[in-house]
């Protein structure tokens, strides 16, 4: 238990992190914990263990004690500095803030985190998967959730929401069922946009 | 452990050949530990004594896996022997003569009673307490006595570990034999007894299958002639016979590609065994890496104490500088990890930081990933050659399907006189089958025994070095050349149809008889006779000494003073002599010798201490026998020799 609270939140420092640095002005904690949901499911394609395996999949979205108590546990240490705070009361009750890292508390633990590699690529794979829903994050997130790889579908565990194989093996295959008659490689960062990309173009979003 | 028989006394009454003195009739003696001579000329019922002891510890009963000269592998079985040995040598046919032998094995004292006339066992009696006079009652008490899995090992121990003849194999220069002993003595009961129902299982299976099989083939050849002489069908009869005789091939193909899936699939499985340890390591390295990389974040994030110092910053300044008094700045607070956060000076009880060997965790993931992706290629490797040999073996068995098919197909063409073919090929196929099955039987205790020898091969090895240091110390006493005893495994074919098995043996590194060259000798046949018979008492004194409870036996010799010269006689002694060494010095020595000139005999009484023809020690058949007709006349001859030999054993030795 204590090495899961340890890891989610250090994700989530990783997520404001993320948000900080894409300059995102604010950000709701349901759309953190959607965030948190993509990483957990872009985490196979990159090689990493999901953090939150038993997150629960409801018919709207997915919800994560884990992450609230990780950014409540980040805000009461310092870590990060909440302002503007207000309450939404769609779809349902939550709060809306602008979160701010403070580096000078939280470079030990980001420092920590990169000393490892799979913390680098962690670091590495919650960057691009805030860089890749950014576009989302007016409102567009939680229907890119819903269409992501059938989430309400019960059949489908919570390893398998998104499948892409590894880079490896077929990586150019799965690319292509987003970038019909592109022949070349791809890397996890670009299947992790192209994919993200897909989800907005089929929501209409763009 | 294994314990042997320790002679202690024979009592022979009635029997013609031992009329004993006036004084004492018959043929009475105690062995005492060390050494007992059994002198006398040709004809005197020397070897007949040793032999007669032989059947008292022994039973009537044989090993009956020697045939034409050679012991067979396999399982030892027992079998009857002549009971009228005895008889035949004397003119009353021994009706009244009884032989009684009493005997130390182990914890046990036996003491039994035979006939002479027929070896009928007459009393029993184990720790002075009497027994049922039945022959399973006396092969039960002996075997639990020696702690041997059954009565056949007794045999074993009792002809080629106890009693030394010419006329019987030598344990040492036979490798069965040699099998046989090792695993009786060294590895522990249950393994012997496991090892002995193994192999008897698997023979049974072999012979099973061997008859099986030749029940198939005559089978067939009837079915083959039944459709040649089915009459004029036009090419009906042709056909059936060429289809027959492919459908034998495809057969044929069948069984080959069976053995080979049976051999791929056992490589998978090693493969699969070898994926899964590898898989195993990797997650083990990658859990490592994640819990040290857990343990770092862990460190790094605010203690308690910091947490408080933080918090009570907030709640002093609560936004609201304490200089200017304006709300909206940025409160300084220092909150570096070893510093007050009001005043910025340094602070002394940190938590130390997680020292951590993240560059070894991380090789470690490296290496056992790279472990895992070369034991995937190898599993994908032997997983596809299953696959490969099962497309053949189905394609193979839908092509013998297919004849099988056109075979009966065809046969029913067949007039109706021809109910004896249809009958005779139902019976071959169903021939067949049973021999597949059979054969899959007998693959089953073919690994099975394969297991069992293997432990024992284990319990043979932890024992090697011991009987290695004996043998090699005796075999000098006797021999000039250098020589060793050699451990290694062998392998030898256990049933008829071809399965080896690895077993541990000993062989021999003996130095040239001469000073020209060099050579090696490691052969019976490289060896003189009397090598081969001293360097097989070695090997036996080796096991004696290392395998037996204590040390503790007999040992009766029947010497082959033949083939000996006068300084190999000495040696002959000396190594004779090292059975009742350390750790056997209780154990008893008997020895029969002809009364012939030369330095064995003297030497013999020698090593005996027997200084007068009155010594208990001396048995001799020249008092106690019925003499010969060369002995009646020449007597006194003989009794110089012996008087010669009990005075030159009382000199100082001349070649010490």
């Amino acid at each position: 238990m204590k090495q899961t609270n340890t890891a989610a939140t250090a994700r989530v420092l990783l997520l404001v992190d993320a948000v900080d640095r894409v300059g995102i002005r604010r950000v709701s904690d349901l759309d953190l914990t959607r965030l948190a949901y993509f990483v957990d499911a872009f985490s196979p394609l990159w090689g990493l263990f999901p953090l939150d395996r038993y997150r629960l999949k409801v018919e709207e979205e997915p919800r994560s004690d884990a992450v609230r108590r990780a950014l409540n546990r980040l805000v009461f240490c310092g870590v990060v500095q909440p302002s503007e705070v207000a309450v939404v009361d769609t779809p349902r009750p939550h709060l809306s803030a602008r979160y701010r890292v403070s580096h000078e508390r939280a470079e030990p633990i980001l420092s920590a985190v990169r000393a490892t590699a799979p913390g680098r690529r962690e670091f590495e794979l919650v960057g691009e998967v805030v860089y890749a829903s950014a576009g989302l994050l007016d409102g567009g997130l939680a229907s890119a959730v819903q269409r992501d790889a059938a989430f309400s579908d019960p059949r489908i565990g919570p390893l398998d929401v998104i499948d892409l194989a590894l880079p490896h093996e077929g990586t150019t295959r799965a690319a292509k069922r987003f970038t019909p008659g592109t022949s070349s490689a791809h890397v996890e960062a670009e299947l992790t946009h192209l994919y993200m990309a897909h989800l907005e173009r089929s929501i209409g979003h763009v | 452990m294994t314990y042997l028989p320790r002679l202690t006394r024979v009592d022979i009454d009635g029997y013609e050949m031992y009329p004993g003195t006036a004084d004492a009739r018959g043929l009475h003696r105690d062995f005492d530990p060390g050494v007992t001579l059994v002198v006398g000329a040709n004809g005197l019922g020397k070897t007949t004594l040793v032999t007669l002891l032989r059947h008292l510890c022994a039973g009537p009963a044989r090993l009956s896996n020697r045939s034409s000269g050679a012991f067979e592998a396999g399982r030892l079985r027992a079998t009857p022997i002549d009971v009228d040995t005895f008889a035949d040598r004397v003119g009353d046919r021994a009706v009244d003569a009884t032989a009684r032998l009493v005997m130390d094995v182990g914890p046990r004292s036996v003491d039994v009673t035979r006939s002479m006339r027929n070896l009928e066992l007459l009393n029993l009696t184990v720790d002075g307490v009497e027994a049922p006079a039945e022959e399973l009652e006396f092969r039960t008490v002996v075997t639990t006595a020696a702690q041997v899995a059954e009565y056949a090992d007794w045999l074993l121990l009792i002809d080629y570990l106890v009693f030394v003849a010419e006329d019987r194999s030598q344990p040492f220069w036979d490798r069965n034999v040699q099998r046989h002993l090792l695993r009786i003595l060294i590895p522990d009961r249950s393994i012997a007894q496991a090892q002995a129902a193994a192999e008897s299982y698997h023979i049974s299976a072999d012979s099973e299958f061997r008859n099986a099989r030749a029940q198939l083939n005559r089978h067939k050849r009837r079915l083959d002639e039944l459709i040649s002489s089915a009459g004029d069908v036009g090419d009906v009869n042709q056909t059936l016979l060429r289809l027959g005789d492919e459908r034998d091939a495809v057969n044929a193909r069948v069984l080959e590609l069976e053995e080979a899936h049976d051999v791929a699939v056992k490589k998978r499985d090693d493969a699969v065994r070898e994926h899964e340890v590898a898989e195993l390591e990797h997650q083990m390295a990658v859990e490592a890496l994640e819990a040290a990389r857990f343990a770092l974040i862990e460190a790094s994030l605010p203690t308690q104490d910091e947490v408080l110092r933080y918090l009570s910053a907030r709640m002093a300044t609560d936004g609201l500088c304490p200089v200017c008094g304006q709300r909206g700045g940025t409160p300084i607070i220092h909150s570096a990890a070893d510093s007050c956060f009001l005043c910025g000076l340094h602070l002394d009880d940190q938590t130390p930081a997680a020292t951590v060997d993240v560059a070894g965790l991380e090789n470690a993931v490296q290496r056992t990933e790279a472990a895992v992706s070369a034991n995937g290629d190898r599993l994908s490797e032997r997983t596809r050659a299953v696959r490969e040999l099962e497309v053949s073996l189905a394609s193979e068995k839908s092509t013998r399907a297919d004849l099988t098919e056109r075979i009966k197909a065809l046969r029913a063409r067949l007039p109706s006189g021809e109910n004896d073919v249809d009958s005779a090929a139902a019976l071959v196929a169903d021939l067949e089958d049973d021999l597949a099955r059979l054969r899959s039987d007998l693959d089953s205790s073919r690994d099975a025994l394969d297991g069992i020898i293997a432990e024992s091969n284990a319990a043979i090895r932890a024992r090697q070095d011991d009987i290695k240091r004996v043998f090699d110390r005796v075999a000098t006493m006797f021999l000039v050349e250098p020589c060793h005893l050699v451990p290694h495994e062998t392998s030898i074919r256990i049933g008829q149809e071809g399965a080896r098995f690895s077993v541990q043996a000993f062989d021999l590194d003996l130095g040239s008889s001469t000073e020209v060259g060099e050579s090696r000798r490691d052969a019976a046949d490289d060896v003189s006779e009397s090598q081969r018979v001293f360097i097989d008492i070695a090997f036996r004194i080796a096991l004696v000494h290392s395998c037996i409870e204590l040390g503790l036996g007999s040992m009766v010799v029947d010497a082959p003073e033949g083939s000996l010269d006068a300084v190999f006689s000495s040696n002959a002694a000396a190594l004779l002599g090292a059975f009742l060494e350390l750790p056997n010095s209780e154990g008893r020595l008997v020895l029969a010798t002809n009364l012939v000139e030369g330095s064995l005999l003297p030497e013999l009484a020698r090593r005996a201490g027997v200084a007068s023809e009155s010594d208990p020690r001396l048995i001799n058949l020249l008092d106690l026998a019925a003499p010969t007709a060369a002995v009646t006349r020449r007597r006194d001859e003989y009794r110089t020799v012996l008087t010669d030999a009990l005075l030159e054993a009382q000199q100082p030795r001349r070649n010490p």
